[in-house]
């Protein structure tokens, strides 16, 4: 077989993978972090305070799950596109401590809208091409 | 630094890459989706260069992808004169032996001095000249003079010759 066919054999298989890769880390990743702000948002429910050692540690466990998935999603998207949730954690670090619920609250909404927002992004739509 | 820096060698290399697998004619006389294909990998190489926030991927995909459809449209073709001429056009003849043929110019949207400018680069400077003269697909112009007018060579003057050989190399760089 022509050396060129075998590369460019290699190269479709490679751009395969890339596109695989892409929608299971994606698809995976947004879907394990909108579950688990789910929880926190049921666990807060309508509490009026949530300065708790327990959702304390919520958002820091998210936090660094969050920045452990933002290390793989680099590779495959724009840093810039997907640095708001970890911007959102911190603050929402800051209002557990201010005890500040409505901020936290719309926090954890706004986090979801976000995730709507990277599926999105990075997924094939006809806006996205056009 | 160092980031761009390896970034930028790593793009260079790539584009080298597929310059190479695109073949010789890339760098020389290009077909019209060639010359698209290598004006849009320029602009697609120098996209993550600068740029720490965008991932190489961003352009290396683009790249690699226009190499495979590169490779599709040279092989389809290859194979089919009718997707050869949609792609690449047909050559057109713009001087025949009556003379210049401005049909075709009309159709090429190109001036008789153009096509004069042409023809003095292939070294006739006047139409008595020239029998055919035709425009490739990737706007070259050959000329076929008439017989009166051709370089004369060793078999119109019955001279017999020894074949040539290709030269080799024996000594480069000090080296044998």
């Amino acid at each position: 077989m022509n050396k060129r066919y075998i590369y460019i054999i290699i190269i479709i298989s490679i751009l395969i993978a890339i596109c695989i890769a892409e929608q299971l880390l994606v698809n995976g990743y947004l879907s394990t972090m909108e579950t688990k702000i789910t929880d926190i948002i049921e666990y807060v429910g309508d509490s009026e305070t949530i300065d708790t050692p327990e959702i304390y540690d919520m958002i820091v466990n998210l936090e660094t799950e969050w920045d452990s998935y933002e290390g793989v999603l680099c590779f495959l998207v724009n840093l810039k596109d997907i640095e708001d949730i970890g911007i959102e954690l911190t603050k929402m670090k800051i209002f557990i401590v201010e005890d500040s619920a409505i901020d936290f609250k719309a926090s954890l909404s706004l986090l979801l809208y976000y995730i709507d927002g990277y599926y999105n992004l990075m997924g094939i739509s006809f806006e996205n091409i056009f | 630094m160092l980031t761009l820096i390896i970034r930028a060698i790593l793009i260079y290399l790539l584009v080298l890459l597929v310059f190479r697998l695109m073949g010789k004619r890339q760098i020389g006389q290009m077909q019209p989706f060639e010359l698209v294909l290598t004006l849009i990998i320029a602009d697609l190489a120098t996209i993550p260069m600068p740029e720490s926030s965008i991932p190489t991927l961003n352009g290396i995909v683009p790249l690699i992808t226009l190499v495979v459809v590169h490779f599709f449209l040279t092989f389809f073709s290859k194979r089919s004169n009718k997707i050869s001429q949609i792609v690449s056009g047909h050559p057109i003849v713009i001087i025949n032996p009556d003379g210049v043929d401005y049909q075709a110019l009309g159709q090429l949207d190109i001036t008789v001095e153009d096509v004069f400018e042409a023809i003095r680069g292939q070294g006739y400077f006047k139409l008595e000249e020239v029998q055919y003269a035709i425009m490739e697909t990737n706007g070259v112009v050959n000329v076929l003079p008439k017989s009166a007018f051709s370089p004369a060579t060793v078999s119109d003057l019955h001279l017999s010759t020894q074949e040539n050989t290709i030269p080799y190399i024996i000594i480069s760089e000090v080296k044998l």
